[in-house]
């Protein structure tokens, strides 16, 4: 076993801890961080409950050795809301089309859809279906979760066309700590 | 997870002099097959040596007859590269139905390579596309074609100290189509049952030359040269006339395989679907072959 000095850059914050070669990133969030709601379903990849946003793109972090992710950018369900608290489109779109049952597949398809909608706005069914294969929801099935990914694409293209301050609040805790 | 000492190769000759070291190290990159089974226990590695940073492993380059990819080449990579889409359809088309788009964006064409699993995706797209690879170590460089590079079941031809330093496709002038099918039990986080990947070189109306390969119905992914030598030279119009009815060279791909029952599906039931998957994936090559014409 070897240890590894890492800093990652978390929420918009260093956070700086010294890991062992076998530790992954999710173990990391959760046990050191403290961040539980990254959840840990089955720690080899087949769930997604544990996506996180990875420097931009949505990664399944029982994936990565928390070594591997030294000087990374890591996006959680935590860093989602705006600086004074309120909730992101997509979180309040889960909550009013009751795209949330237990509960436990949700940070991760929200962070999932996050990464989606930054790279496209506006996705069809077809492509929310695809973006969103490698996260598993065993309770409610995936249609209200694939129309509260649509709401929150409408919702955050009008907000933008408003006054743009969800574009800044999305990345809020990011720029308060550059 | 069982314990390992990790290093974290910083450029290609650290990765190489580590390597060197102690040959047993594993090589970990996307990571997306090495947690699982090392966390399984499948894998007892005592020493891994992380590539993800070496820079000089990740590039996608057109060179003058030959189209290269780094083998930190990600699977979201090459499924969307434009490039890869028009020169090598089979593999872009491979690298997309691999896993789910997180794993795709992790998941590396090298570490497909390199865990040599019989049912890999990407395996049987490089095959039919003719791959060579260029491996490395401290003594030196050589060359390999990918079907002498699969040995068998998580087995690979890189000798103690070697690295996996570049895929080359071939590109050929004129009309050429290829093609990737995959068959399994859902369409996303789904291990093939069996897969097929073909490509066709067109001239004057004719199959100048062909390449199939099928995966996860042998010991390694294999090209399938009893159906090729078949349908090499024969006039495109005739194959496409017989489409509907099987024609008189599907029979010999059951020739080159030999599947076996697994958890995912029968042998007999691979053997059953080999040959019109090799079908579909003729059609499709020939119709893009077509389209370049």
């Amino acid at each position: 076993m070897t240890l590894h000095a890492i800093s990652i850059k978390v929420n918009g914050q260093f956070r700086a801890a010294t890991v062992t070669s076998q530790m992954t990133l999710l173990q990391f969030l959760r046990e050191i961080l403290r961040l539980t709601g990254v959840k840990d379903g089955c720690a080899e990849g087949d769930c997604g409950a544990c996506t996180v946003i990875f420097n931009g793109r949505a990664v399944k972090s029982c994936l990565v050795l928390a070594a591997q992710a030294d000087g990374a950018e890591v996006l959680t369900i935590e860093g989602l809301n705006g600086p004074d608290g309120e909730l992101h489109p997509i979180q309040k779109a889960f909550m009013e089309m009751g795209a949330v049952q237990c509960g436990y597949c949700t940070p991760g398809m929200i962070m999932t859809a996050k990464a989606l909608l930054d790279a496209n706005p506006r996705p069809t069914r077809g492509e929310i279906r695809v973006a969103i294969s490698g996260n598993l929801c065993r309770c409610t099935g995936y249609s209200k979760i694939v129309s509260a990914i649509e709401l929150a694409a409408l919702r955050i293209a009008s907000l933008k066309a408003e006054d743009g301050s969800w574009e800044i609040l999305g990345k809020g805790k990011c720029i308060h700590h550059e | 997870m069982s314990e390992f000492d990790l290093i974290i190769a910083r450029d290609l000759r650290h990765l190489l002099e580590s390597l060197a070291e102690r040959p047993d190290s594993r090589i970990v990159a996307g990571a997306t097959d090495f947690i699982p089974l090392v966390g399984a226990g499948k894998w007892k590695p005592r020493r891994v040596i992380d590539i993800t940073r070496v820079q000089e492993l990740h590039f996608i380059r057109r060179m003058p007859g030959w189209l290269c990819l780094g083998p930190l080449t990600t699977h979201d990579e090459a499924a969307e590269s434009p490039c890869i889409k028009r020169i090598a359809t089979a593999l872009a088309e491979a690298c997309a139905s691999v896993a789910d788009p997180l794993i795709r964006g992790r998941a590396t064409l090298g570490g497909n390579l390199c865990t040599a699993s019989p049912a890999a995706d990407s395996v049987p797209a490089m095959l039919a596309l003719g791959a060579e690879l260029r491996l490395a170590s401290l003594d030196g460089e050589r060359r390999l074609p990918l079907e002498k590079f699969l040995i068998g079941p998580g087995k690979t031809a890189l000798l103690p100290g070697e690295v996996l330093a570049e895929i080359c496709l071939p590109v050929s002038p004129g009309p050429v189509g290829s093609g990737f099918f995959k068959l399994g039990r859902r369409r996303a986080m789904a291990i093939s049952v069996a897969n097929a990947a073909a490509w066709i070189r067109v001239d004057a109306g004719t199959i100048f030359d062909i390449r199939l390969a099928l995966g996860s119905v042998a010991p390694t992914v294999v090209r399938c040269r009893k159906a090729e030598a078949a349908l090499r030279g024969r006039r495109v119009i005739d194959i496409e006339a017989r489409a509907s009815e099987d024609g008189d060279w599907l029979g010999v791909v059951r020739d080159d395989i030999s599947p076996i029952d697994d958890v995912r599906a029968s042998g007999a039931y691979r053997r059953r679907v080999a040959a019109p998957l090799v079908q579909r994936m003729v059609a499709k090559a020939l119709e893009r072959a077509e389209i370049y014409r």
